[in-house]
């Protein structure tokens, strides 16, 4: 996948003022865009996925142009064909696994699913282990589960590009090593490019072949891997160290 | 038909259509100011709320003199479609949906903006028209929020006596409504008619409160805060 996202963003809320202004040029599949919070991550996410409209620049993917300020050319989020996983999954309340996965793949205002839509369905419900809660609600699912279902909802429509915003940030810290290489195990057998935004350094040296970093809405780094992430004791800021430098230092 | 019944009946008639007309306007407004930012939006929101506070009296003399046969929309009516609303029981219903429609608006607005805003974009996401977020993810989860609005509309349309008066009258089968008829009742020294009908509005009433309650405690309010 070749990225190019280079836009400008000015918020204003209560008399602060925020300017995002991000240039990324990558040829990744696993670009992970690394900050402290506040520092623009999400709202870089969200251009990209076309819910906020930026007030200058460009985003394009593999050629295909999604933002052009100049030309006025916005892409709206529904015809992007991204999954985008929430940080805290946003999974519809009120339907079931199954609802949520499914809603996706009805047709028409009759909400048909047709075999084709109920075969992926099924799919995903086996691969994410959800066959058994297919009839739960959100509101009855552990967090694991809940990311598996914000993970199949987001793959049941085969996207092109999988957005994901700090996805093991709401998870008990034993269980989000386990998640991240289940997920790894996930992107190999989908063979899908993914942005995935976070503040942890161990999603970064687990998932990332690219890393940009990002801190006050500018990109300050921007390395290929392998490189290593270390934050030193009582500072905010991380480390990187690339270039191959060894985890047993 | 006994006095007690053809009363009720016109109440409920009355009710009903000014709840449903109250219901589609509420929920218009409701959704336009939850999610558009504009100028003088508060401003409007008090306009809209206007009818919940002024005296019915006041409403009803606005609507005469506005569906009146000289007012600029009663005169309209007349001359294009042979329509008169004063003293007829539609009357009563534009009345009542006026009296009734900032409950049904104010519940609206408010379990629209209660919607996290991340269940629409991730709608949005799986490729959803802007209708299909509203249907399947925006209503579906403001519903009970609404319902329960709707509800207090449609006790207070039962209520309505005032307004209702102004523009519809008290001819007994025609306009005369609940309220209007335990009025007349007492006037006419009619004990035993008032206390029935008044026996009927208070059920009715408590009926309504606790159905609107157990909508907006089984509502996905809760659950949504998982």
């Amino acid at each position: 996948m070749k990225l190019e996202l280079s836009i400008i963003k000015d918020l204003h809320a209560r008399g602060r003022h925020f300017r995002l202004d991000v240039d990324v040029r990558t040829n990744s599949d696993a670009v992970v865009i690394y900050g402290p919070s506040g520092a623009g991550k999400t709202l870089t996410l969200q251009c990209l996925a076309g819910f906020v409209a930026p007030d200058a620049g460009r985003i394009s993917i593999d050629d295909a142009t999604l933002f052009e300020g100049a030309q006025r050319i916005h892409v709206p989020a529904r015809a992007r064909n991204f999954g985008y996983v929430f940080q805290d999954y946003a999974l519809f309340p009120h339907l079931t696994v199954a609802g949520n996965i499914g809603v996706s793949l009805q047709k028409g205002w009759l909400h048909r699913l047709d075999d084709a839509a109920r075969a992926r369905m099924e799919d995903m419900l086996r691969l994410f282990e959800l066959q058994d809660l297919r009839d739960s609600y959100p509101s009855q699912l552990s967090g694991g589960q809940r990311q598996r279902a914000a993970l199949a909802r987001a793959l049941a429509t085969r996207p092109s590009l999988l957005l994901l915003d700090e996805p093991f940030a709401a998870l008990d810290p034993a269980l989000r090593d386990r998640m991240r290489h289940e997920f790894i195990e996930l992107r190999e057998r989908f063979k899908l490019p993914m942005v995935l935004i976070t503040h942890d350094p161990a999603d970064l040296e687990m998932l990332a072949r690219e890393l940009v970093v990002i801190d006050g809405g500018r990109v300050t780094r921007h390395d290929l891997a392998p490189f290593r992430a270390e934050v030193p004791q009582g500072a905010t800021a991380l480390r990187v160290i690339p270039g191959g430098a060894s985890r047993a230092a | 038909m006994s006095p007690t019944t053809v009363p009720l009946l016109l109440s409920l008639k009355v009710a009903g259509w000014a709840t449903l007309l109250a219901l589609v306007a509420g929920v218009g407004f409701g959704y336009l100011l939850a999610r558009v930012k504009f100028f003088g939006r508060e401003v409007v929101d008090a306009v809209l709320t206007l009818p919940m506070v002024m005296p019915p009296t006041v409403l009803g003399y606005y609507l005469l003199v506005l569906l009146g046969k000289r007012g600029p929309i009663g005169a309209w009516l007349q001359e294009n479609f042979g329509i008169n609303l004063i003293f007829t029981w539609q009357g009563a219903v534009i009345a009542a949906a006026f009296v009734a429609f900032p409950l049904v608006y104010k519940a609206a607005r408010a379990a629209f903006e209660d919607i996290d805003a991340n269940l629409e974009k991730a709608g949005r996401s799986l490729g959803f028209s802007e209708a299909k977020v509203f249907v399947r993810i925006t209503l579906p989860l403001a519903w009970h929020g609404i319902l329960a609005g709707a509800m207090l509309a449609f006790a207070r349309a039962l209520g309505e006596f005032g307004a209702t008066l102004m523009v519809a009258g008290s001819l007994p089968g025609r306009t005369q409504t609940l309220s209007i008829a335990i009025y007349e009742a007492v006037q006419a020294g009619d004990d035993n008619l008032a206390n029935h009908l008044v026996i009927i509005a208070s059920a009715i009433c408590i009926v309504v409160l606790v159905v609107s309650g157990r909508l907006l405690q089984g509502g996905y309010r809760r659950a949504v805060r998982y």
